[in-house]
């Protein structure tokens, strides 16, 4: 039983002045003295036996606490209490004055970058450039924005609504894909690039081992071999393959807006190396068929398909992501016969895209191959105002890249750069490479080719910046008549 | 002119032999990865003799006289990530645990495990506070996560097996460390293992069931890259050396708190690592041998990796587990009996004299 210190005092107080007020009366018998001294003596053995727990339970706090640690006092404890009320309220006002919000899940990004292009190639007379010549060189300047986040979160299974937003901007002349556009001094574009809603169709909680398949709607990049589509871990030079460009293979070489499907099907999970390598990946889709930020301009849609398949194995086999590639892209488009009144008005002309690709994507290593071959229906003659007959015209780019990276080789590894770090560490990758492109406008016609050879060298050395440094020799086919010419592109490009 | 190019040839021989020689002598780095990483994915590590050595600079110290640095990473992605890191030479020597080893080794990565880092770990299964989950057999049709490919994985399906269930009959979810702990609290996933009292302390879960048999769990082990090894044998020696060297700190119970405070650098709280080696001798715990207990061991986990489908290959054993280093190193420092001996399944063989 223990005593409370209270009842202890008022206890052996009683005590003495029951024997104190005993000697002012009759004096006690000694079996009344002796029973006292023993009610005292049980009072004090209590307190003993209390003062002896309390001194064992204080040495067994005491153990429990590390050798060295100070004991805080309700003073610290107070102090503590204060700065966490002041870090609370600190917390709230920051958010609500100085945090940007958003209504829902929201990660912005984007780039900048940086560049200077010298060319061998003669140049048009400009008010810039009036003799036309010696070669163009120039800084140029670009950026991207984008916002992505989630409008729908399923826990249980993973099917989730994502959107992404995303813009460009560029100087005039890069931004159109070097038409022939003529701004004025100080013009500026900014384009929207990315608009669209994906829902995920199959459970997708990260197992590995699960099979994948999104619905993408709105203006996205479409699945067409490898130039049009991959990011840098696949396509090291700073400009994309010639049969993409504008007056080229451009169906494939635009984002397109519409609804495509993307999904794939056994995939290889290799959870000693947390690696995943589906056997096929598919994808298809309905697009309007005439590029981005702009209404259909046909009453016809356009069709797509990709199918790829990945050579079964290991992370660790020398096999690893060699994967091949087949592409379909069907078009429709008018045709109009030149002149004041139209009279020639087709709806069917046929825009055809065919692509095949190899990718051997084995870090530290790298090869990739694609060719491209469209055909296109034109008026035979285009100038006259009956005959509708059309003719087509086939058209065939190739390109090989191989590469090499060195360094830490982690630019593009999910386990080799997501490490315990205090500070900003990244790993450093260096990359060179070497492209040899080329791209023939008619296949019917001899000696019309153009080919692009480029070597090169980039440097990844944060996590979302890189140097690109690239030197490409253009030869064209005499019955072209161009000069050959060398380039020289340098830039920095900083992500956020 | 070919006599010229002869003897220019020889000499350049004769001077570059024995300075490509000299350069194999000793690394410029040596490479040394953790498995994990701490929480919100500090640069710390915990709970086994490699993790004290980094926090007390010792590799730093025996190495700097002959200018080697010494570079650690510490990989979120767990044992599978270090494997990664091997299969691309970028790494010497690391700790993990038996599943991601064992994987490697069928895939054709080359290691020479040359100690434990730690063994007979505890773990919880635990459940949000709230949930109706009372046993393991109650366990069935629930979301559990784990991070897949880790020695976790393979304790949790030695686990299932003994209540009767198998991986299947759980709906299991692949999560990081971190992510297991934000998910468990909002409870948006059903049970997890977890050896971190943290979410016990904020009353976030509650333990159902603890796991501390030494047949469920398995030592983790330190080993050096076999490339490495072959190169540079006498700085694994001693790396080894110093390793068992400082271990004497580590396993010294005089030394018990401050190590757990030096563990706490991982961003989990001393208090974790004082319940999880509370009647645990640090000697026992933190033991490099590798005694039959580890043999026997290696071999269970990849019998059970086997049966439970994580392995398709074989994996070859021989020459792989190579305790020359270890005994040389205790015989140097004069430690020959100073750890106790575990048979294979995990009891003490013999009390050493020298403890």
């Amino acid at each position: 039983m223990k005593y409370p210190k209270k009842q202890i005092v008022t206890a052996i107080g009683a005590a003495l002045l029951t024997l104190a007020s005993s000697a002012n009366a009759a004096p006690p018998t000694t079996e009344e003295l002796l029973k006292q001294l023993s009610a005292l003596r049980a009072t004090v053995d209590a307190l003993q036996k209390q003062v002896k727990e309390q001194a064992d339970n204080l040495e067994k706090t005491r153990e429990s606490i590390p050798q060295g640690a100070e004991l805080a006092t309700t003073q610290d404890v107070e102090g503590v209490r204060s700065q966490l009320e002041d870090h609370k309220y600190n917390t709230a006002r920051d958010r609500e004055y100085k945090t940007a919000l958003s209504s829902r899940g929201l990660t912005i990004g984007g780039t900048l970058t940086g560049s200077y292009v010298t060319s061998t190639a003669p140049s048009a007379s400009t008010s810039n450039n009036p003799q036309g010549k010696p070669a163009e060189s120039g800084f140029g300047v670009g950026a991207t924005l984008s916002f992505a986040g989630n409008l729908y979160k399923d826990y249980a299974e993973g099917k989730n609504l994502d959107y992404r937003v995303a813009f460009t901007y560029a100087n005039p002349k890069l931004a159109n894909n070097n038409s022939t556009n003529s701004p004025a001094l100080g013009d500026t574009v900014t384009r929207l690039t990315d608009v669209y809603l994906q829902y995920s169709l199959l459970q997708n909680l990260g197992a590995l081992e699960d099979p994948k398949l999104t619905a993408t709607f709105g203006q996205q990049k479409i699945p067409f071999g490898l130039e049009g589509q991959v990011s840098d871990e696949l396509k090291p030079t700073v400009s994309t393959a010639q049969f993409l460009g504008d007056s080229n293979l451009k169906n494939i070489g635009h984002r397109q807006i519409g609804l495509i499907f993307r999904g794939d099907l056994f995939p290889n999970a290799d959870y000693g190396f947390n690696y995943r390598a589906p056997l096929f990946e598919y994808a298809f889709g309905v697009v309007n068929g005439n590029g981005e930020n702009t209404t259909d301009d046909n009453t016809r849609k356009d069709y797509l398909g990709r199918v790829t398949f990945t050579v079964p194995a290991d992370y660790n086999s020398w096999l690893r992501e060699l994967k091949f590639g087949v592409s379909y892209y069907g078009g429709w488009k008018n045709l109009n016969s030149t002149g004041t009144n139209f009279p020639v008005q087709l709806d069917n002309a046929r825009t055809i895209r065919k692509g095949f690709d190899i990718s051997y994507n084995h870090n530290p290593i790298g090869i990739t191959y694609e060719r491209a071959d469209g055909s296109e229906d034109d008026l035979q003659n285009p100038g006259s105002l009956t005959d509708r007959r059309t003719r087509r015209t086939k058209k065939t780019g190739q390109v090989l890249t191989v590469f090499y990276n060195f360094g830490d080789i982690a630019q593009w590894s999910k386990n080799l750069n997501r490490v315990g770090k205090f500070d900003d560490f990244w790993p450093t990758t260096s990359q060179v490479y070497y492209r040899y492109d080329t791209w023939d406008p008619n296949n019917y016609v001899n000696a019309d080719r153009t080919i692009k050879q480029t070597i090169g060298y980039n440097l990844f050395f944060a996590e979302t910046t890189k140097f690109q440094i690239g030197l490409t020799r253009t030869e064209y086919d005499r019955t072209l008549g161009k000069a050959n010419s060398t380039d020289l592109t340098a830039q920095f490009q900083y992500g956020f | 002119m070919k006599k010229l190019v002869s003897v220019i040839a020889t000499a350049l021989l004769a001077v570059g032999l024995p300075l490509s020689a000299a350069a194999e002598e000793s690394p410029k780095v040596i490479r040394i990865a953790f498995s994990s990483a701490g929480v919100g994915g500090k640069p710390a590590a915990a709970s086994g003799l490699l993790a004290t050595a980094h926090q007390r600079g010792i590799f730093e110290k025996e190495f700097a006289k002959d200018g080697i640095k010494v570079e650690w990473t510490f990989f979120v992605g767990a044992g599978p990530a270090t494997n990664e890191a091997l299969a691309l030479k970028k790494v010497d020597f690391a700790t993990q645990g038996d599943l991601p080893l064992v994987v490697a080794r069928a895939n054709g990565l080359r290691t020479k495990i040359i100690a434990k880092d730690s063994q007979f770990s505890r773990n919880y299964v635990v459940v949000p506070t709230a949930s109706p989950i009372q046993s393991l057999e109650d366990l069935k049709g629930k979301k559990f996560t784990v991070q897949k490919g880790t020695a976790t994985q393979l304790t949790l399906n030695r686990l299932l097996t003994q209540a009767g269930l198998k991986e299947s009959d759980l709906k299991v979810i692949d999560m990081v460390s971190d992510s297991q702990k934000a998910a468990l609290s909002t409870a948006d996933v059903d049970a997890s293992l977890q050896s971190s009292t943290d979410l016990v302390s904020r009353g976030l879960v509650r333990r159902i069931f603890k796991v501390d048999d030494p047949k469920l769990t398995a030592p983790s082990q330190i080993w050096v890259a076999e490339e490495f090894e072959t190169k540079y044998p006498q700085i694994v020696q001693r790396f080894v050396t110093t390793l068992i060297r400082e271990s004497v700190w580590s396993v010294d119970e005089k030394n018990r708190d401050e190590q757990f405070r030096l563990w706490g650098k991982t961003g989990n709280p001393y208090s974790d690592y004082k319940e999880d080696f509370s009647g645990s001798k640090l000697r026992d715990r933190l033991n490099p041998l590798l005694d039959e207990y580890y043999t026997t061991s290696i071999a269970k986990s990849i019998a059970e990796a086997k049966q439970f489908r994580f392995l398709r290959r074989d994996v070859p054993t021989e020459g792989w587990i190579e305790p020359k280093y270890q005994k040389a190193a205790l015989k140097e420092l004069k430690l020959e009996g100073f750890w106790d001996e575990f048979d294979g399944e995990g009891k003490r063989k013999a009390t050493a004299s020298a403890k």
